[in-house]
């Protein structure tokens, strides 16, 4: 997967929500869950590192 | 060509609205914008879109009718959209069509996936009606998918369809005042918080609703550039296909049962005769009859039986009225007829001691009713007792609004001894002076010119077909 396609992120003129745009991986099937595993581990890392 | 801006249309730089002075609609495009169009428009998808009437009619404008302004970014191509009879807002829609919209959204969304193109956004207010089928305005919003992208518009779909439909169809909660309220609709928080423990188990509460509240706003969020991650991650068009199908289903799923309102027992409870009833319904088509109507509020619509007497000879009629279950049925009831031979009405949920006014930036996003088309004729049918008696509005300035609206008026008074206002003032002190018929008269012909007048046999009732007065 080329990097250039993702120089310009947000196409949208609107915040459509990083929530909203992980939340489509999860309800949308299996192949997202590296993606939430990713951001569960940051999760855990900040909860761990007690921020 | 002059243009005037609209004045609401700023956020998408990238395709602002204009109109003429023949009040045609216009959207000036950017080169990128110009693009995306160049190669939606070629799709299979837009074309039977287009056909069946589910996108509104777009051209681009030809090079003679137009010439890219080198000067401006904004204006590197010109399309032209049909005209929407009445334009209308997601508070003033039934629950059944906004179902019925929220799923015309989806099933394009699906067909546009097909041929690799998605939705930039997914508001509700990409919507209108013509007649009674919804249709989808916003062409710009169409655009190449890009791979590895997730569909951008989920959460403005959660906030102005998804939410309020199951607000409605899971608490029995109408969403009008909540879609009023707030033109971004309601958020997924927002949304939880209203559900209690039993409705996580319901359809779509625990990924659209409980999921959706939880993901948003956490810090750890805000470190994970999710977009970015989701395209690493090779997050893939299936997946979006996957959750608009569950969305389809989802919304097809849901329905409303409410207790049924004393307005909606009317048409069966009122103490009209068989011989009265007839009566009215030949007065108002008389009037109807006598000339080729443009456009007819028909305010205080209840059954919508008169707006159908007024849709025979006009061109659109707005079927008005405060009570989400009658616009609700004069909704399904429309739409159960053959498509053809449809009445141009548009039902609307509007009460009229309650208007919106001018919302959103400057007060000029959504504009109030009557800035919206004034219309030629006016059927105000049993209603007047509710608005002055009910509701206390004086007699002379509901008549002065009429007047102002400048719509010539079909107007019924029904006096107080008749069992309908006499219910009214059950309880009630009565300090309503100027609801007598003389009185009636009088306000009516100083600012109308009153054509005809017919008492209906229970001598409580009396219709009125008022022209307006040229040169008030």
């Amino acid at each position: 997967m080329s990097i250039h396609s993702m120089e310009v992120l947000v196409l949208a003129y609107f915040d459509p929500g990083s929530g909203s745009l992980v939340l489509q991986s999860l309800v949308g099937g299996m192949a997202g869950l590296m993606v939430f595993g990713k951001y569960l581990w940051v999760f855990m890392k900040d909860r761990v590192c007690g921020r | 060509m002059t243009l005037l801006a609209e004045l609401s249309s700023y956020r998408d730089r990238d395709a602002r609205v204009f109109y003429d002075t023949a009040g045609g609609v216009f959207r000036a495009l950017s080169a990128h914008a110009m693009a995306e169009w160049d190669a939606m428009r070629r799709t299979q998808f837009f074309q039977q879109a287009i056909e069946n009437g589910n996108i509104v009619r777009t051209e681009q404008l030809s090079a003679t009718e137009f010439t890219p302004d080198s000067e401006s970014e904004q204006r590197a191509g010109m399309l032209r959209h049909e005209l929407i009879p009445f334009v209308s807002y997601p508070f003033e829609w039934s629950f059944g069509m906004l179902q019925d919209a929220a799923l015309l959204h989806l099933d394009l969304l699906a067909a546009a996936l097909n041929e690799d193109f998605t939705f930039k956004d997914g508001t509700a207010y990409n919507l209108q009606w013509i007649g009674t089928r919804p249709v989808f305005i916003d062409v710009v919003s169409v655009e190449r998918l890009i791979p590895g992208r997730a569909w951008a518009g989920y959460r403005q779909f959660c906030q102005t369809f998804l939410y309020p439909l199951l607000l409605q169809a899971y608490k029995n909660v109408p969403f009008h005042p909540w879609l009023r309220g707030r033109l971004e609709g309601i958020t997924p928080q927002e949304c939880w918080s209203l559900m209690s423990f039993r409705d996580f188990f319901r359809r779509g509460v625990p990924a659209h609703v409980w999921l959706h509240a939880w993901l948003q706003s956490r810090p750890a969020l805000d470190e994970v550039d999710s977009a970015k991650a989701l395209a690493t991650a090779g997050f893939h068009k299936e997946q979006i296909r996957a959750n608009v199908r569950g969305l389809q289903r989802l919304v097809r799923g849901l329905r409303w049962s409410p207790p049924a309102s004393t307005w909606s027992e009317y048409a069966g409870a009122n103490s009209y005769s068989a011989e009265d009833r007839q009566r009215k319904e030949n007065f108002v088509r008389s009037v109807v009859q006598s000339k080729r109507w443009g456009l007819v509020w028909d305010v205080g619509c209840n059954t919508g039986n008169f707006s159908r007497i007024a849709a025979e000879n006009s061109d659109q009629v707005v079927a008005l009225d405060a009570d989400p279950l009658a616009i609700e049925r004069l909704y399904q009831s429309l739409k159960s007829e053959p498509d053809g031979q449809r009445a141009p009405i548009l039902p609307l949920v509007s009460n009229l001691v309650d208007l919106s006014g001018g919302l959103g930036w400057r007060g000029a996003e959504r504009k109030a009713l009557e800035n919206r088309g004034r219309p030629e004729l006016t059927l105000c049918l049993a209603l007047v007792h509710h608005l002055v008696v009910g509701h206390g509005i004086p007699m002379r300035e509901l008549l002065a609004w009429f007047a102002d609206l400048g719509t010539n008026l079909v107007i019924e008074f029904i006096t107080k001894d008749d069992p309908m206002v006499r219910r009214l003032l059950r309880g009630r002190r009565d300090n309503y002076a100027d609801y007598e018929p003389h009185v009636f008269d009088r306000l009516l012909s100083e600012m109308f010119n009153v054509v005809r007048k017919e008492t209906l046999a229970s001598g409580t009732r009396t219709l009125y077909f008022a022209e307006v007065r040229s040169g008030s």
